[in-house]
């Protein structure tokens, strides 16, 4: 899931100067999951923004795919037309399938954070980097890449503090957790396993995945 | 290597003017190996000739991995071998937290960095007697195995601070003496 942060009200207001006519948008995965995008925070957004006019406001099940949000924006086609800007409760990709679908200004609200684990709601954790280069198959299945700050694919590195993290000292380091699960499965001698540094030549920005067609 | 630098290593962990140099040359006891570290704003590479010339045994410089790529890790161990220092000690490096940080690097870890160094010499690009050093920790069992993996894969020698040691690693350990700050 993608945890979103609030922007600063005041600084949303400020990108509004000279726009009357607004349309907001939401959204009603991530973005709800998080109470940054959802249903709820549409109207609250409303309400704060009421020194302008809002033709519109619409929860998207999934406004980063370009297919929904181009088939709800149809929907309320009228007023994105008469819109001035469009505010849009969602994530980064959520903003630009807006942007693609519109053809209007869209004014970002959110923040777009990481790529999350739910425990419950308010309890997001960043498990994940997203890298496209995973190796949690040789990690007992924690990723190294995500949990340490410094993103050690060959671990611990010198600054380990006995077995916490230097830099969460309330935490084990990931590569003690590591260790442990390898060692509490008769596994310990995969720990060294080489990992080779991450070819870069395939994973900078922006990436992208397209089927070719068979 | 850990021989010749009878087991500990003086190490001066910032460079922020020459005086930090002389300081270091007066705090060496007879012999004793320098370990020239990166954390200040000065680099040991540009000051190989000063701290050659203090008297210490042999000089090393730390090459420290928290703001290099690969390509600025490989230059920084060429240079430090054809300047003529006795050789590097591989360091991941503190992750400091503070206002306007810069992005963190860390393109290679550790080991990785050393596979990279391993390499250089076996080609011939670093000098035959240039020695690698790691910097380790012993606190845990990950630690140990990681420290003896290091001398597996072909380091020179480990690095840990004072009092810290990694049984069966006895004659590769290396012990830091940190230089107390100069006034």
């Amino acid at each position: 899931m993608i945890v979103t942060r609030k922007k600063d009200l005041e600084l949303i207001k400020g990108l509004l100067a000279g726009k009357k006519n607004l349309v907001i948008v939401g959204c009603a995965e991530c973005a709800a999951v998080c109470q940054t995008g959802g249903s709820e925070q549409v109207k609250e957004m409303a309400e704060a923004l009421s020194g302008h006019t809002i033709l519109a406001t619409i929860s998207i099940q999934s406004p980063c795919d370009k297919r929904i949000s181009s088939r709800d924006m149809k929907r309320i086609a009228e007023e994105v037309e008469g819109a001035d800007a469009i505010v849009a409760l969602t994530c980064g990709s959520g903003v630009q399938a807006l942007d693609e679908v519109t053809s209007k200004p869209v004014i970002a609200a959110l923040d777009t954070h990481f790529l999350g684990m739910v425990e419950r709601l308010g309890r997001f954790y960043e498990r994940c980097s997203h890298c496209g280069a995973c190796i949690i198959n040789d990690t007992a299945g924690l990723c190294a890449v995500t949990a340490c700050p410094r993103g050690i694919r060959n671990g611990p590195c010198e600054m380990i503090r006995g077995t916490k993290c230097d830099v969460f000292p309330d935490r084990d380091c990931v590569w003690h957790a590591i260790y442990e699960r390898m060692k509490a499965r008769g596994e310990s001698d995969k720990f060294i396993a080489y990992h080779e540094p991450v070819d870069w030549a395939e994973l900078h920005s922006p990436r992208e995945e397209v089927w070719q067609r068979q | 290597m850990a021989a010749a630098m009878n087991g500990s290593l003086l190490y001066l962990p910032r460079i922020e003017s020459v005086d930090d140099i002389r300081a270091a040359g007066k705090s060496c006891a007879e012999n004793e190996s320098l370990l020239a570290g990166e954390y200040g704003s000065l680099s040991p590479l540009s000051f190989h000739h000063e701290l050659s010339k203090l008297g210490c045994g042999n000089v090393l410089i730390e090459i420290m991995l928290r703001n290099k790529s690969r390509d600025l890790a490989e230059s920084y161990l060429v240079s430090a071998s054809t300047l003529g220092f006795a050789g590097a000690v591989i360091a991941t490096g503190a992750f400091e937290k503070r206002a306007n940080m810069p992005m963190p690097v860390y393109d290679l870890d550790a080991t990785q960095a050393l596979m990279l160094a391993v390499g250089l010499k076996k080609r011939g690009t670093l000098r035959a007697n240039f020695k690698i050093g790691v910097r380790a920790a012993s606190g845990s069992e990950a630690a140990q195995a990681r420290a003896r993996h290091f001398v597996i894969a072909g380091a020179d020698f480990i690095v840990m601070p004072h009092g810290e040691m990694v049984q069966g690693l006895e004659e590769s350990t290396v012990l830091l003496r940190e230089m107390k700050p100069f006034k």
